[in-house]
């Protein structure tokens, strides 16, 4: 199965529901990609107020 | 007493087009020798560089060691506002304005011009009624699919 973004949060999932917020709003039209691994400690997480590790798009459609 | 490192951004050359498979693999190696890697970025419409946060460069040298799409890393860090615009992007449709004329890019009216009736900046879409067409049907295009040829004249100006 693809990977798709979820339009809430913008986490990257295979399945079909976003395994950070639960919302079954998901987009197959993204761009950008980020893994978080560590949010506490990472700029780049902050600054986009990611607080849970994982894939996240940039942008999503 | 051991001085604690700052986490510091620094720019991976890559092959260009494996931007993701590279950053996915700079992850592996990350969770497979435990590095002390924050993050790892590739933006959209940089071609052949991925942006690595961790703890020092060495960390950084030691996740990208042995992958084959990853070249080397850059030297010096990258500042994060260097990298700020591609973390909040803008929308494409920023700056067009309902009554603009705009040229179509791409799609089946390529090259034909339009003026704009409806902006959707959520779904970055906009919507656009042809000049050439005997009936003015409205159609929705998407927002990077038209380049601006003329700006809505603005009424105020005129008045004084």
């Amino acid at each position: 199965m693809t990977e798709r973004a979820c339009r809430k949060c913008n986490c990257i999932t295979k399945g079909s529901v976003c395994p950070v917020c639960g919302g079954a709003s998901l987009s197959d039209d993204w761009s950008g990609y980020l893994v978080v691994l560590d949010p506490e400690n990472s700029e780049i997480a902050k600054r986009l107020k990611i607080t849970k590790p994982g894939k996240y798009a940039l942008k999503v459609r | 007493m051991e001085e604690v490192q700052k986490p510091a951004i620094f720019a991976v050359r890559s092959t260009i087009g494996q931007e993701k498979n590279t950053a996915d693999m700079v992850v592996a190696r990350t969770r497979n020798f435990n590095l002390p890697i924050k993050a790892v970025l590739a933006p959209p419409g940089i071609r052949g560089y991925i942006f690595v946060e961790g703890t020092g460069k060495t960390s950084v040298e030691r996740a990208r060691v042995g992958i084959k799409y990853a070249k080397g890393v850059a030297s010096g860090e990258v500042p994060l506002s260097e990298i700020d615009h591609f973390l909040v992007p803008t929308p494409i449709v920023r700056g067009l304005e309902a009554g603009d004329i705009v040229e179509l890019t791409s799609g089946p009216f390529r090259g034909e011009r339009a003026r704009v009736i409806r902006i959707d900046e959520p779904k970055e879409e906009i919507t656009i009624e042809l000049f050439e067409a005997t009936v003015p049907i409205p159609v929705t295009v998407r927002g990077d699919s038209v380049k601006v040829i003329e700006k809505k004249e603005k009424k105020e100006e005129g008045s004084k």
